[in-house]
């Protein structure tokens, strides 16, 4: 191999560290300034509806039900659910419907910053 | 020459989407780094002079674009290559000021003006276009008769002779245009983004 064979090789090699150097910044800056404060915002909502909506809705009382329901068979739980929705006021199945949706969203969102890893990007 | 117009402004829309979509996805954004890292990382050392130093400017510089992607929609007519070329001057600017701050007894020259904007002289093609992308941006912003000599040097390659004789102006007036053209354009470049 002659040396300018081998400068080209290391000139791309340096290239490259340079290039993921860059790319594991941009992740890290996306990640905090643009998806932490995403999820923050839901979790923060999330919150919020589950302190608005405590002096209607017993949740201690929901989690032992469901607790119960789900020990014996786990299937149990989504019937448990079904059942206590559908014997609900028509504002807190919205609210479910929302806490669901937003849920979701944390989760989806979560998720989303796995693939983005930047402390794998550099590797 | 109009399709050479036509394939940079594809390009240029081309690399806003990128951007514009990698605020979703950043993993977008390395097509943007790909593309420009090589032409960057000769400019910045065109600059700095020193690998090491041009490898951080041209990383804060992405950085920035990254960040600051908001500030060149709001940009009005300006495009990508020239925000971002914008960008990474500035970026070099910057490091310089800060090195001539620490090593001040060591920096007698000015190192700002001529190594943003070399006189064009003595350079291959590939370095005369990269200069060329600095200048673009900021040309439509300079009083025509300064803009007229820039043009006439970076971009016709005119020789300070062919200048003088084009414009009328001594060899002396052509040089003392061309200095304050390159010092208004390093003005307007500061004020980029």
């Amino acid at each position: 191999m002659n040396t300018s064979t081998q400068n080209n090789i290391m000139s791309k090699l340096e290239d490259d560290l340079l290039r993921k150097r860059i790319m594991k910044k941009v992740y890290m800056r996306w990640l905090l300034f643009k998806k932490l404060p995403q999820v923050l915002g839901e979790i923060g909502i999330i919150t919020f509806l589950v302190i608005f909506a405590q002096s209607r809705v017993s949740f201690a009382a929901i989690l032992k039900n469901a607790y119960s329901a789900g020990i014996s068979d786990p299937l149990g739980i989504i019937n448990f659910s079904f059942n206590a929705l559908s014997h609900t006021t028509p504002s807190i199945k919205m609210f479910s419907a929302l806490l669901i949706v937003i849920s979701v969203m944390i989760i989806r969102d979560i998720r989303a910053t796995r693939k983005y890893n930047p402390l794998s990007a550099a590797e | 020459m109009p399709d050479d117009t036509q394939n940079q402004d594809t390009e240029n829309t081309h690399d806003e989407i990128i951007l514009d979509g990698s605020q979703k996805d950043p993993r977008l954004f390395e097509i943007i780094v790909q593309k420009y890292q090589a032409p960057f990382l000769r400019t910045a050392k065109r600059i700095v002079h020193q690998r090491e130093d041009a490898e951080d400017i041209v990383q804060e510089a992405f950085l920035k674009i990254y960040s600051k992607a908001k500030l060149f929609k709001k940009r009005e007519g300006a495009s990508f290559k020239s925000w971002a070329y914008a960008v990474l001057v500035n970026t070099a600017i910057s490091h310089i000021r800060k090195y001539k701050r620490s090593h001040s007894k060591d920096m007698s020259w000015d190192p700002v003006l001529d190594s943003v904007l070399p006189d064009p002289a003595g350079f291959g093609e590939t370095e005369k276009l990269e200069i060329q992308s600095v200048l673009a941006g900021v040309l439509k912003e300079l009083p025509p008769e300064l803009k007229t000599v820039l043009e006439m040097r970076y971009f016709s390659d005119d020789t300070y002779q062919t200048i003088a004789a084009k414009t009328g102006l001594s060899l002396e007036n052509v040089k003392i245009r061309l200095h304050r053209a390159k010092k208004m354009a390093r003005e307007v470049i500061s004020n980029f983004i």
